[in-house]
């Protein structure tokens, strides 16, 4: 009799211990449904620029890890192209390039990352796409690096331009979107080719090392990240023509249009301050001394720019001051500066043949 | 001689086993003499950039310029005798297991289930006293050891609750246990990290942001605790029905019954299989990958992203497997030595 009773108590506490756990799973889960429409708007009342003020600090997610773009330097900073717009983010709205936080994400949780306000500004080399910007709640506020799927030839072989492809041995990846781009193009322009696929890109761009394949093709940032692996990388080059598109840039939450013009505005004038020849080191003086009033009014010496976005006076200033201009931000983490060795290509200025274009400031 | 007879009378017994026998003999040497070439000959232990590696050779210089990383990932620098401190905390903590005169050790145990997310949260996340440091930081074999540990820890007594309850005569608590044994043993653990990474945020009500490395430790200790109930399920049913009359006899209540007496016995019969979970759950720590932690694993991939080192994921993953298996190996070993210590059950034969 005692024991069953006992017995019953300590049933009892166990299922009570059981049935706090799963409720505490499902009562959030039922409690919230209309959160789940209302997140990717906004999910706080105050404005991102707000939050970010209050914080101190503007959380950015990157990748995890991807060479040029983000990756942890020796003392284990994230640093990269990527990362450098972020810090163009920080300065222009806090003063400081080097208050921010970076949230290495993978690419399934990007979004959500971003949705959830768990992170101010995405900068992880996402492509720019009309679902995403229409499906997700997101906007992109830009593009900072135009890539597209690209070919990696030995310099010896002679091909200069795609055409010169025509019954070539190409190696890629297989079961990517590279691997149905390549042969719809092939068919397209009527052109023979054999593909040899691979696991990994690794092994495909190894394939081209040891003369296997004539050619090998992903997205062209992706293949002056594997050609620095070669042996000797001066023998490979890279065909300026691309065979897709894709446009990487910043992504924010819809609905807070002020933060999204702040973001927005930071690369523009990155741009336009290489198109004025305004950099880093010569900011001082430009903003001492210029008489052109395009630069005048990009470093707040005339007019009041900055008020429109909600931001000091200096806002362009700290950009350019910190960060450096597009340019000099590309040449060091992807350039010249870096092993990668990327070209600008697409990315010059339009001035130079490029895409990059600075809607004038004023 | 006799073991000159023995080796010929194993492996050259016949022309078919001979030739097997050198071929695996030759096949061993030649990897063998390739790996000591690889690994250590033709090595570079000492450098700043990828670009003192050799094409024969491991750049093991990109370990040494990067443990800092991988034993305690992004942690600042100056910040870092706060983890050493609290590893040193958390083992001293354990150190009643092994005073004999010690009763009650349940105690010790439901002590730590409170002390060691208490000393992780102010050591390493700084917990108001120390600098704030974000859980975003905590990397490399840091973060693998604290998650296994509070996974295993927590899972332990879900694990034996849930059990308990599965063989009880109640219906409805045999069925609540039934059904959350069998849900979180039936999705995989990646799901599990998903849901956890990916859709908890959109529950949560406005303003409450659970961190996500207390989400994931949560979301596995659901998934091991379930693996867990059923091994010790299966340590309660080896049990003899004498052993719960015997105690019924006594007068043992309930509680006491399975405290002192079913229990003990249950975990000396399955302490081989808890620690064969428990490696694999180890292991499965490196899942998180996924979801944007970097574990000792997970942190190889930015480590070698960093331009001054490009392509040097082959050192960094020989590396993490090396530290991988010897936690696992001494683990197992640990397992043995318990099982020597507790195999006191009497059908084991030589009593002490």
């Amino acid at each position: 009799m005692k024991r069953s009773l006992n017995k019953k108590i300590m049933s009892l506490l166990s299922i009570s211990v059981i049935l706090v756990l799963l409720s505490s799973c499902s009562g959030k889960s039922t409690g919230s449904t209309e959160n789940i429409d209302a997140a990717p708007v906004t999910k706080t009342a105050k404005s991102t620029l707000e939050l970010v003020k209050e914080r101190g600090k503007v959380v950015v997610g990157v990748t995890a890890g991807v060479p040029g773009y983000s990756a942890p330097d020796s003392d284990g900073k994230w640093q990269g192209f990527d990362v450098d717009l972020a810090k163009a983010i920080a300065a222009a709205v806090l003063g400081d390039a080097e208050a921010i936080e970076c949230r290495p994400l993978s690419a399934k949780e990007r979004f959500t990352a971003l949705q959830s306000g768990e992170i101010d500004v995405l900068s992880r080399v996402t492509t720019w796409t009309a679902s995403r910007d229409a499906g997700l709640g997101l906007n992109f506020a830009g593009v900072n690096y135009y890539d597209g799927q690209g070919f990696m030839v030995s310099k010896d072989s002679g091909i200069k331009t795609l055409a010169d492809l025509d019954g070539a041995t190409i190696a890629v990846q297989a079961g990517t979107t590279t691997e149905l781009n390549l042969s719809d193009y092939f068919r397209k322009n009527g052109m023979d080719f054999e593909l040899i696929t691979f696991e990994k890109n690794d092994q495909a761009s190894a394939a081209l090392e040891a003369g296997r394949a004539d050619a090998v093709t992903s997205d062209q940032s992706q293949l002056y990240a594997l050609r620095t692996k070669f042996k000797n990388p001066e023998n490979f080059i890279m065909l300026s023509e691309v065979i897709s598109k894709e446009p990487l840039g910043p992504v924010v939450r819809q609905g807070d249009d002020e933060w999204f013009d702040i973001v927005k505005w930071t690369l523009l004038v990155m741009v336009n301050a290489e198109e004025y020849g305004i950099t880093s080191a010569n900011v001082d003086e430009m903003k001492a001394s210029s008489q052109n009033p395009d630069v005048k009014r990009i470093l707040g010496v005339e007019g009041d720019i900055a008020g429109g976005f909600n931001l000091g006076k200096d806002w362009a200033y700290n950009i350019i001051k910190q960060v450096g201009n597009y340019g000099e931000s590309f040449e060091r983490t992807l350039g010249k500066g870096s092993p990668l060795q990327i070209d600008r290509g697409l990315n010059a200025l339009w001035t130079d043949g490029g895409l990059q274009y600075g809607i004038p400031v004023r | 001689m006799t073991l000159i007879k023995k080796i010929k009378k194993d492996y050259f017994n016949s022309p078919l086993n001979s030739i097997l026998t050198l071929l695996v003999i030759f096949l061993l040497t030649k990897v063998g003499i390739w790996f000591v070439n690889w690994a250590f000959i033709n090595a570079v232990w000492v450098g700043d950039s990828a670009a003192v590696a050799t094409k024969n050779g491991a750049t093991w210089a990109f370990i040494v310029n990067k443990i800092r990383f991988f034993m305690f990932g992004f942690f600042p620098k100056d910040q870092i005798w706060r983890i050493i401190v609290a590893i040193v905390l958390i083992a001293m903590s354990m150190i009643p297991y092994f005073i004999k005169g010690i009763k009650y050790k349940i105690f010790i145990f439901a002590g730590h289930m409170l002390l060691w997310p208490l000393i992780i949260f102010i050591m390493l996340s700084g917990g108001g006293i120390f600098e704030k440091v974000s859980t975003n930081d905590w990397g490399g074999l840091t973060l693998t050891i604290i998650l296994s540990l509070l996974g295993l820890l927590y899972s332990f007594p879900i694990g034996v609750v849930l059990a308990l309850s599965r063989r009880s005569e109640l219906p409805v608590i045999r069925g609540l246990s039934i059904a959350y044994i069998e849900f979180f043993r039936g999705i995989p653990l990646i799901t599990i990290l998903f849901m956890s990474s990916v859709v908890v945020p959109f529950f949560l009500p406005e303003g409450v942001a659970i961190d996500k490395i207390v989400r994931v430790v949560i979301g596995m200790t659901f998934f091991q605790s379930a693996y867990l109930a059923e091994v010790i399920r299966g340590g309660l049913q080896a049990i003899p029905k004498g052993q719960y009359e015997a105690a019924e006899s006594l007068g043992f209540r309930f509680g006491l019954q399975s405290y002192l007496i079913i229990l003990p016995q249950v975990f000396k019969i399955t302490v081989s299989n808890i620690g064969g979970i428990s490696i694999s759950f180890i292991k499965d720590t490196t899942l998180v990958l996924i979801i944007g932690m970097f574990d000792l694993l997970g942190i190889v991939n930015p480590l070698a992203s960093d331009s001054n080192w490009l392509g040097m994921e082959p050192e960094g993953l020989i590396f993490a497997g090396i530290v991988y298996w010897l936690i696992c190996y001494s683990i197992s070993r640990i397992t043995d030595k318990a099982e020597d210590k507790l195999n006191t059950l009497p059908e084991s034969g030589d009593k002490k």
